[in-house]
């Protein structure tokens, strides 16, 4: 398969997925959610690897983005009192609707194709997410590894559900490390920028560090980006990768160093 | 008669579905089984297990097989609460505070999506295509009826047309799937499944206009809310496009929307739609629904499911609150 193939398919995959997300109502309220091209890359290029027929491929990533995406939803459904504010109530209500609407269009893509066991190992993710999701939520972990396992669940659940389905387990720790670093390097810099993140307010509350020691609380996250790099870096050798998630991961990895 | 004892020959089976229902929902995680168990043992009526259960007696009725439909969709259901209670921005159901108010919205989104993701596990477990089609069918269109229903909101110059697909996404499609997906599960005949299928929906469109009539004539504790409060919360049920007819009553709910203090006005509001014959319009419309469930129901195979069936449209169609 030459490079070219593998950006056609993600990208008529991001067409398809915007028209499933584009409902016409509902985007006048909220903001349309963001598709992330790297899941996309991920979810095509092991597909491809699988030798996954293509028509096949495009139901499977645009289900699996599909359900990431209303799952993302819902963590924008904000808690603040309405009151009489009758916008933000609107907002409220299509961004849990969009979500819903988001799931039920994965279950809809699963079922016209029959992919049933597919959906059983998929829904069993979504169901782990979301035990974690309300545990990081409240912030009830006994130690760093805790909340990190929990955040790394959170972050790559799908995505192993879909390397567990088709038997590889290689690819499966690959692209859970990778998502996990970019999350980690997403938290990192939501922090830089603005001096607050979940989970660096826990890590600095349960660690007892104080809110100008930086330095030690970049170099807890540094030492879990450490490791899932190390993993990457190892897998790197064993597996073959299309031209386009090579540079991907190499982008990566080298934005470990970066920061 | 109670709908209970109206299906009394399944209560060994629903006894097991009630027991499964809250297996289903158990994790190691003490907080998400809390907030899944809170509604169901609230209770309910548990009409959607009931339906697949009696339409899975038109075929080959096996419980260990039928019990995964008729799980799923009581939880798909009890996700649906909990996600419109956030919708609703409502502190209470049936009298007990919602999750979202018990907890916060966050907590009601993540229980939410995990008892869907469970009940899609469950699903799994029935291998026929044709029922999942329709159930994902179901409920992509019950959350476009959704979003509609706020889109309508406030909207006086919405007509019956609107009023009538909005219930029927809003409710009657997942008891027509229930109806339905029961006799798939139990591998009735085509003809016989579909049939229950428009059953399910006469019976649903009748089961949502009597709630719909009941927000006006029935007492808030027999509600487990403040009478009047679909209309509070600018939805226009049938009551209210009949009794907008009148150009005296519309200007009379335009007003009410209009007022910073709605609440003190529905009172007066309710009572003009009672002595305006919207309800009792609204009751035949009702009617019409449910008769044309009965005589579908009448050209199906003989049995007690039927009889049972019969029973149960009727108390639906008829009940005061």
């Amino acid at each position: 398969m030459i490079v070219q193939n593998i950006i056609d398919i993600v990208a008529e995959i991001k067409e398809r997925l915007q028209s499933e997300l584009n409902h016409p109502y509902v985007k006048k309220f909220i903001h349309h959610p963001i598709i992330d091209e790297d899941k996309l890359l991920y979810l095509c290029s092991f597909m491809q690897q699988a030798s996954v027929k293509e028509e096949q491929l495009k139901v499977y990533v645009i289900s699996v983005m599909l359900v990431q995406i209303a799952l993302d939803t819902h963590d924008l459904v904000s808690t603040e009192p309405v009151m009489n504010d009758q916008h933000l109530l609107q907002e409220r209500q299509l961004t849990v609707l969009a979500g819903v609407h988001y799931s039920s269009l994965y279950y809809n893509y699963l079922s016209k194709n029959g992919f049933l066991q597919f959906m059983s190992e998929t829904a069993s993710a979504i169901k782990m997410i979301n035990v974690e999701k309300m545990k990081y939520y409240k912030q009830e972990f006994q130690s760093v590894d805790d909340m990190m396992n929990s955040l790394f669940t959170i972050e790559t659940a799908l995505i192993q559900s879909v390397c567990s389905y088709f038997h590889n387990e290689e690819w499966k720790r690959l692209l859970a490390h990778a998502l996990f670093i970019k999350r980690l390097i997403h938290e990192k810099m939501v922090y830089i920028n603005h001096g607050t993140s979940r989970l660096f307010d826990w890590l600095r509350s349960y660690l007892s560090i104080h809110k100008d020691d930086h330095q030690d609380i970049l170099e807890i996250v540094e030492h879990y980006i450490s490791k899932s790099r190390k993993i990457i870096d190892d897998l790197n050798s064993s597996l073959h990768f299309n031209e386009q998630l090579k540079m991907n991961l190499n982008q990566l990895i080298m934005s470990t160093s970066n920061h | 008669m109670k709908l209970k004892m109206m299906y009394g020959f399944l209560n060994s089976d629903i006894a097991l579905i009630e027991k499964e229902l809250e297996q289903a929902i158990q994790t190691d995680y003490a907080l998400i089984s809390e907030t899944s168990l809170h509604y169901l043992q609230a209770g309910g009526k548990r009409i959607r297990p009931v339906f697949v259960l009696l339409s899975g007696k038109f075929g080959h009725y096996d419980i260990e097989i039928i019990k995964n439909v008729a799980i799923a969709l009581e939880l798909i259901h009890m996700a649906s609460l909990v996600h419109d209670d956030v919708i609703d921005d409502a502190d209470t159901r049936r009298g007990k505070p919602t999750i979202k108010a018990k907890w916060d919205n966050r907590i009601a989104m993540y229980t939410g999506d995990y008892v869907f993701a469970r009940s899609l596990e469950l699903m799994a477990n029935i291998q026929d295509v044709r029922a999942h089609e329709i159930l994902s069918k179901t409920i992509v269109e019950v959350c476009l009826g959704e979003i509609e229903q706020i889109k309508d909101k406030y909207d006086l110059n919405q007509n019956l047309r609107t009023y009538l697909r909005r219930i029927k996404r809003k409710t009657a499609l997942l008891i027509a799937a229930s109806c339905q997906l029961g006799a798939i599960a139990a591998g009735a005949p085509e003809a016989v499944h579909k049939r229950l299928f428009w059953f399910g929906y006469n019976v649903g469109m009748a089961f949502q206009i009597t709630d719909d009539i009941l927000d006006f004539t029935a007492s808030a504790e027999q509600l487990g809310k403040p009478a009047g409060s679909d209309l509070l919360q600018g939805n226009i049920t049938l009551p209210v496009l009949y009794a907008i007819q009148d150009p005296e009553m519309r200007k009379k709910i335009e007003q009410l929307f209009e007022s910073d203090h709605p609440e003190y006005h529905i009172d007066e509001v309710i009572s003009h739609i009672k002595s305006s014959g919207s309800i009792q319009q609204s009751f035949k419309m009702s009617q019409r629904y449910l008769q044309k469930a009965l005589v579908l129901l009448e050209e199906l195979p003989s049995n007690k499911a039927k009889s049972t069936l019969h029973k149960i449209a009727e108390f639906i169609g008829n009940r005061k609150f």
